[in-house]
């Protein structure tokens, strides 16, 4: 294999400044070895044991938890295959997912664990751990795209990988793009942290603020009115204006109303659109099959929806982003799966006929609108929070291909 | 081992022979027709041995076999009439099972034997008393059927060898009870209402759904006056009932000609004397054979949402004329609560398996659902079942319970059941203890946590006779709470550490020219 040019310019684009030397050309198997892991039969399985961990297990920088075990004993049977905390495990089929490879450093979590088949356990010098993980990282992908191609099912063979060739810096430099790049990762690890915390701080919230355990008050510090018990018919009502003009939107259960131009999702819209329903910004829509699941939310658009859907319009003194949270939570939710008609969760369904009988209270319009506009910010706070792991990871992309040759 | 654990063993194994053969010697034909030979010949060989039991009996101090009586006028006479007026039916030695094994033995047999011999019994019941119970009994039987084979020697080759492994199965020796071989007979019904697939719910209702039904409608009673089924398939609900309490008479009807068969088959399998049941062959709603009968019990697991007539006639038909409205076209499923309603006594109970849609359904049912509790308040109970109980149909099912006179009337008891089930590799099965928690609760009308509930006839009415069960049985699941102030101290301390950290990594870029 020669995947290197021996004579092209052995130095990274981007270096810490004290490193001057060239990089070497190694062959991986003088870097490091890969064990494949064990087939096991389904009666070898046990209830409570040893993880098993499976090529599914293995995520980009990532690892989720097992369902199968194995008994203790078969640590010892297996001492090669056995996994520790700092192991870097690799998927070997289907490599890449998403543009990312499958391979993660394993936890304190799977600590001890074993290896199923089609998954590589990676033996290395473990003091530069740090320095490996995004080496090989950057490198196996290389390998995987240049080497699976033209398969439908793309896997690694491990005696071809160890004989591809890399380039590597010297011990020192090693450990300081290590020690860089672990620090990176810890950055992304704890921003994605964040992100968990802040979407279940919301949740609590909306447990809270909807059940009155919590409240907002005035200017003057003075609680606002109570709480009026109302009929949905009797703060919204139904649109029925139906239209085949503007952009056709889509109602989801975690993104709300999006338009269906920007949802990866197959058209299967009728070609005579003339019974779509007309939505205005502002309105809420939902899916009467879906609403049990909570599959309803407040459109910023002005468009059309599939005439499956409810489309309901304010009326005098509501807030529709307060309604929109209110249909969110999870009570409300259950009310919609009560009220919901049908023979089997499929078949579920609740049209306005039994949505508008449904009792909610409701704060007076000002309180509805803090709410609303409060968990609006909260979720803006979401969305920044996920921009910013994005913008972390798409850096740490970055450094990945300058710091490498 | 026990005498019950032993009963039981003896009932696997008769079930498990009994499957095989049919397996074995089904060849290319289809389980539904195969099924009518297999049955009509267990039916067969069964008649048979009670034939000869009542003889061995009739001529028990007369030192003479049941052929030389039978050579011998006068006993001829006495026999007939002894047997027919014990067991409706007269089978004569040269007819029997017993006899035909022997000729098939002895190479003697031919399949026209066998068609005289079920002939015969037939001809035997015309002009008695038991003349409705055996009509065509055996017309399901079709011997001269190709499927049997090409030329009579395939066929009577293919009947021997099924009934000489019937011969090899011990039937009702010792200490096997008859009822024995009437479970065997109805599980063989089972297997094939379970290997026919779609077609296969018309004719079989599971066990353990019958059982349910039959608790409840014998509720406090140990003896039955009668008990009515109006849609009865192969008849296994009503004997289910006659286990819970005794019955003493079974009425009942069938649309479907060949159920119809293998239900008067399975009475008397179990032991129900031709005298103690009246079973019919028809449409019920349309051509009802019984008119104005009213009974202590009444029962059915109708064909569900069937199309009907719905011709404005019937509402001068006593059955509908009270509600107004007749059920939809598309759905007969209200059609058939109102016969059972009208054929209920005063002091019955009344248990029907229907769809759910019948809980919720609007426009026409909704009148009569309304009819039925406010004018009537005869709905006592509302049970809903898990999804995909009955084979063929994944649709999930409930019981409406109804009572004329009812003794809590100011109420109306929800049970959801959906949850209780064990899974099976194409169906959900009830266990036992599912049917015992579903029946312990109908009799003892408790509110249990999101199991039941003893709704008021208000809530009912608040709910506009929406009778869909979550609206009752609150299976509400809390969710988990938040700790706020801890998320909010952990979101501090990461924003700490990420400060911390920030700062690091800003080293580095700073060394790498990047910042």
């Amino acid at each position: 294999m020669s995947n290197i040019a021996i004579n092209q310019n052995n130095i990274p684009e981007l270096r810490f400044p004290e490193f001057k030397e060239e990089w070497n050309i190694e062959r991986l198997s003088n870097l490091i070895d890969i064990k494949s892991g064990k087939a096991y039969k389904n009666n070898e399985y046990i209830k409570k044991g040893i993880p098993l961990l499976q090529g599914e297990n293995i995520q980009h920088m990532k690892l989720t938890r097992p369902e199968k075990y194995l008994p203790k004993e078969y640590l010892n049977d297996s001492r090669n295959i056995a996994l520790n905390y700092g192991d870097i495990v690799l998927g070997l089929n289907r490599p890449i997912i998403n543009g990312q490879l499958k391979i993660a450093k394993v936890g304190n979590d799977f600590s001890p664990a074993l290896l199923y088949q089609r998954a590589g356990k990676i033996i290395f010098d473990k003091n530069l751990s740090n320095f490996y993980l995004p080496l090989l990282d950057k490198y196996i992908t290389e390998f995987v795209y240049r080497e699976s191609v033209g398969s439908d099912q793309p896997f690694i063979s491990t005696t071809k990988l160890k004989s591809w060739k890399i380039k590597i810096p010297h011990y020192n430099e090693q450990q300081k793009i290590g020690n860089f790049f672990s620090k990176l990762d810890r950055q992304i690890e704890l921003e994605e942290k964040t992100l968990d915390l802040l979407e279940e701080q919301k949740k609590g919230y909306m447990q809270k603020i909807f059940t009155q355990e919590l409240w907002f008050k005035d200017e003057n510090g003075n609680g606002y009115p109570e709480w009026v018990e109302k009929k949905i018919k009797d703060a919204l009502g139904e649109r029925k204006e139906r239209s085949d003009l503007g952009d056709l939107l889509s109602v989801t259960i975690d993104d709300g109303v999006v338009k269906f131009s920007e949802v990866d999702r197959k058209d299967n819209s009728s070609k005579n659109k003339s019974n779509y329903k007309k939505v205005y910004v502002n309105d809420i829509a939902y899916n009467s099959m879906r609403m049990w699941q909570g599959a309803s939310g407040k459109s910023s658009y002005e468009g059309i929806v599939s005439p499956a859907y409810t489309v309901l319009h304010s009326k005098a003194d509501i807030d529709m982003d307060f309604i929109a949270y209110y249909f969110k939570t999870h009570k409300m939710i259950h009310t919609f799966r009560v009220n919901s008609q049908g023979l089997t969760p499929d078949t579920w369904n609740l049209k306005y006929k039994q949505l508008k009988e449904i009792k909610m209270s409701i704060p007076n319009f000002e309180e509805q609108k803090k709410i609303g506009d409060f968990f609006q910010k909260l979720d803006r706070r979401i969305e920044l929070q996920s921009q910013k792991i994005e913008s972390l990871k798409a850096q740490k992309q970055g450094f990945l291909q300058k710091m490498f040759v | 081992m026990t005498t019950t654990e032993k009963q039981r063993q003896q009932q696997a194994d008769l079930q498990k022979k009994l499957w095989d053969i049919a397996n074995d010697l089904r060849g290319n034909m289809d389980a539904s027709e195969f099924r009518n030979y297999i049955l009509g010949l267990i039916f067969y060989r069964f008649l048979s041995e009670n034939t000869e039991q009542q003889v061995e009996q009739l001529l028990a101090e007369d030192n003479i076999t049941y052929e030389e009586a039978w050579q011998n006028d006068e006993y001829q006479d006495v026999l007939k009439q002894e047997l027919i007026a014990r067991i409706g039916y007269v089978i004569e030695p040269q007819d029997l099972f017993s006899h035909l094994v022997k000729k098939i033995e002895n190479q003697t047999f031919e399949i026209e034997d066998l068609h005289r011999a079920i002939n015969h019994i037939e001809a035997s019941t015309r002009g008695e008393d038991s003349e409705d119970e055996f009509e065509r009994l055996f017309e399901d039987m079709d011997l001269n059927s190709s499927r049997l084979g090409n030329t009579n020697a395939e066929r009577t080759k293919l009947i021997s060898k099924v009934m000489m492994n019937l011969a090899a199965l011990p039937f009702v020796q010792g200490d096997m009870e008859i009822d024995m071989l009437g479970d065997a007979y109805e599980y063989l019904i089972g297997q094939f209402a379970a290997t026919a697939g779609k077609k296969a719910g018309e004719f079989y209702t599971p066990q353990q759904v019958s059982k349910i039904l039959a608790k409840i409608v014998t509720t406090g009673k140990k003896d039955l006056k009668n008990v009515y089924d109006p849609t009865c398939g192969s008849g296994s609900l009503l004997l289910r009932v006659g286990r819970e309490a005794n019955v003493r008479h079974y009425y009942g009807q069938e649309y479907n000609n060949t159920t119809f068969n293998l239900a008067r088959m399975n009475m008397l399998l179990h032991d129900v004397n031709y005298h103690n049941f009246s079973l019919a062959n028809g449409d019920t709603l349309e051509h009802p054979a019984v008119v104005d009968g009213q009974f202590e019990a009444v029962v059915a697991n109708p064909p569900y949402s069937a199309k009907w007539s719905a011709d404005p006639s019937f509402l001068d038909d006593e059955r509908f004329s009270n509600y107004g409205k007749l059920a939809p076209k598309s759905k007969a499923d209200f059609a058939f609560v109102q016969h059972m309603i009208y054929h209920l006594d005063d002091n019955g109970k009344m248990a029907v398996v229907l769809p759910h849609g019948v809980l919720f359904r609007g426009a026409a049912e909704e009148t009569i659902r309304k009819y039925l509790i406010e004018e009537k308040n005869y709905l006592d109970a509302v049970i809903g079942l898990p999804s995909n109980l009955f084979f063929g149909t994944g649709i999930p099912t409930c019981i409406l319970v109804f009572k004329k006179c009812r003794e809590q009337d100011e109420d109306v008891l929800f049970i959801d059941a959906s949850q209780s089930f064990e899974k099976g590799r194409n169906q959900n099965h009830l266990a036992d203890e599912d049917v015992n928690k579903i029946v312990e609760t109908f009799r003892n009308r408790e509110t249990l946590d999101k199991f039941s509930y003893v709704s008021t006839l208000d809530e009912i009415r608040k709910n506009d006779y929406n009778l869909n069960i979550p609206r009752y049985v609150d299976t509400f699941e809390e969710e988990e709470p938040v700790d706020l102030d801890k998320v909010q101290q952990d979101i501090q301390d990461i924003d700490q550490k990420i400060v911390g950290l920030e700062e690091e990594i800003n080293g580095y870029l700073k060394e790498l020219g990047v910042l």
